[in-house]
């Protein structure tokens, strides 16, 4: 007997808020138990190996005076919420009392693949949460009366789920992966080339200290986000000698993260343009839907402004979807649209 | 020269980003590079603007 195809009314923040706090949990609620199990072993893994080989101190870096309530905010383990939550009460990261010692306790020197442990855990669990966010909106979006009859389709969708994650993964470990697994080649050189070379020219200029989170606590935040070379970069060379502050320094830092942080914008492209293909949309014409629409949406401001206040309001974005060719999940790449490499 | 380095890198940055916003705005690769240029020139002259406003402007 077959099995009807899964269907779910979870609002897909439902399952992402859920996952934030614990990973898995998302998958748990939508029944997907399998994927629920392996993210919580291998996110909280993560975390608990990089607490153990730093013995918990990955975040004493920050400097005394910025330490607050929501210092770890911009860290890259709030991406794992539950996990960090537990650690900071297990050690909280407070101002300590008193004055501040001139030679604090040196951390150990596995601190450093500590924390890139503890950091990877966070943007992993983030990857864990565009699943479960994909996953429960495929299924809000599976009709029950497919259910018996459409089991390809269903195991299609949830391949073409599966696969997004995986490419934003990729994408996030070497910047452009994630385009080119689907298949926009093109676009992922692009990427690659400008975003590792913004991130060298930063290190560059920063002679490496960008590359070291003891120095420069939110500026590697913000350069974790373009995963392993930056990872690679520090293992090689991130720790050299301070002898003088770097003249560039400031420019240095700046470059190394912006690499970083448009890293993730391109990271949301590649999430949507792979949501797009498990709904059964065609990404490109979803992508001209939404150009035409802001669009629309100006030269209707334009005229609201220059005529009447009652003009026309424009439709709702979210309206706004363009029926793949198909009619169904499937490997949408660029290649289903003439001109998108 | 110092300063033509700054106006320099800045150009590195401002082209990074417009590169990046052009190819995911854009849904071909053929308007993203047409737009490319419109969107450095904008994004470039309001940077300039803002640096000015920021060097020359009240809050020095």
């Amino acid at each position: 007997m077959e099995s009807a195809r899964p269907t779910s009314n979870v609002p897909p923040s439902v399952a992402t808020i859920l996952t934030w706090l614990l990973p898995g949990a998302g998958h748990a609620v939508l029944g997907a138990w399998p994927i629920a199990l392996l993210g919580f072993a291998l996110v909280e893994g993560l975390y608990l190996l990089g607490y153990l080989v730093s013995d918990g101190v990955v975040f004493e870096f920050l400097d005394p005076e910025l330490r607050g309530r929501f210092a770890l905010v911009l860290a890259p383990e709030f991406g794992n919420l539950g996990a960090l939550l537990l650690h900071q009460l297990a050690q909280p990261l407070t101002m300590p009392a008193g004055p501040v010692p001139i030679a604090p306790p040196l951390p150990p020197a596995s601190v450093h693949l500590g924390a890139v442990l503890t950091a990877t855990s966070g943007v992993l669990n983030m990857v864990l949460m565009c699943h479960a966010h994909l996953t429960a909106l495929v299924r809000r979006h599976a009709r029950p009366e497919q259910g018996a009859t459409d089991q390809k389709a269903a195991a299609d969708t949830q391949r073409a789920v599966d696969r997004t994650a995986v490419q934003v993964a990729a994408g996030w470990m070497v910047p452009g992966a994630g385009h080119w697994l689907q298949g926009r080649k093109r676009r992922a050189l692009l990427v690659a080339v400008a975003l590792l070379g913004v991130f060298a020219i930063g290190t560059f200029l920063s002679q490496g200290t960008n590359l070291s989170r003891e120095h420069h606590f939110y500026y590697w935040s913000g350069q974790a986000l373009i995963g392993l070379p930056a990872f690679v970069a520090e293992a090689l060379r991130g720790h050299p000698p301070l002898m003088s502050v770097p003249p560039m320094i400031d420019a240095g830092l700046f470059f190394a993260t912006l690499a970083g942080l448009l890293n993730g914008l391109v990271l949301i492209d590649v999430y949507a343009w792979g949501e797009s293909g498990a709904l059964g949309r065609d990404p490109v014409a979803d992508r001209r839907a939404m150009a035409a629409h802001r669009r629309e949406s100006k030269s209707a401001a334009k005229r609201g402004s220059s005529g009447s206040r009652s003009g026309a309001k424009a439709p709702a974005s979210k309206h706004l979807v363009a029926p793949h060719p198909a009619g169904a999940a499937s490997d949408v790449t660029a290649d289903d649209a003439e001109g998108t490499r | 020269m110092s300063l033509l380095l700054h106006a320099g890198l800045l150009a590195v940055a401002v082209l990074a980003i417009s590169l990046v916003n052009a190819f995911i705005v854009e849904a071909d690769d053929g308007a993203a590079l047409a737009s490319l240029p419109k969107r450095f020139v904008r994004f470039y002259g309001v940077m300039l603007a803002l640096l000015a406003f920021a060097y020359f402007g009240p809050f020095f």
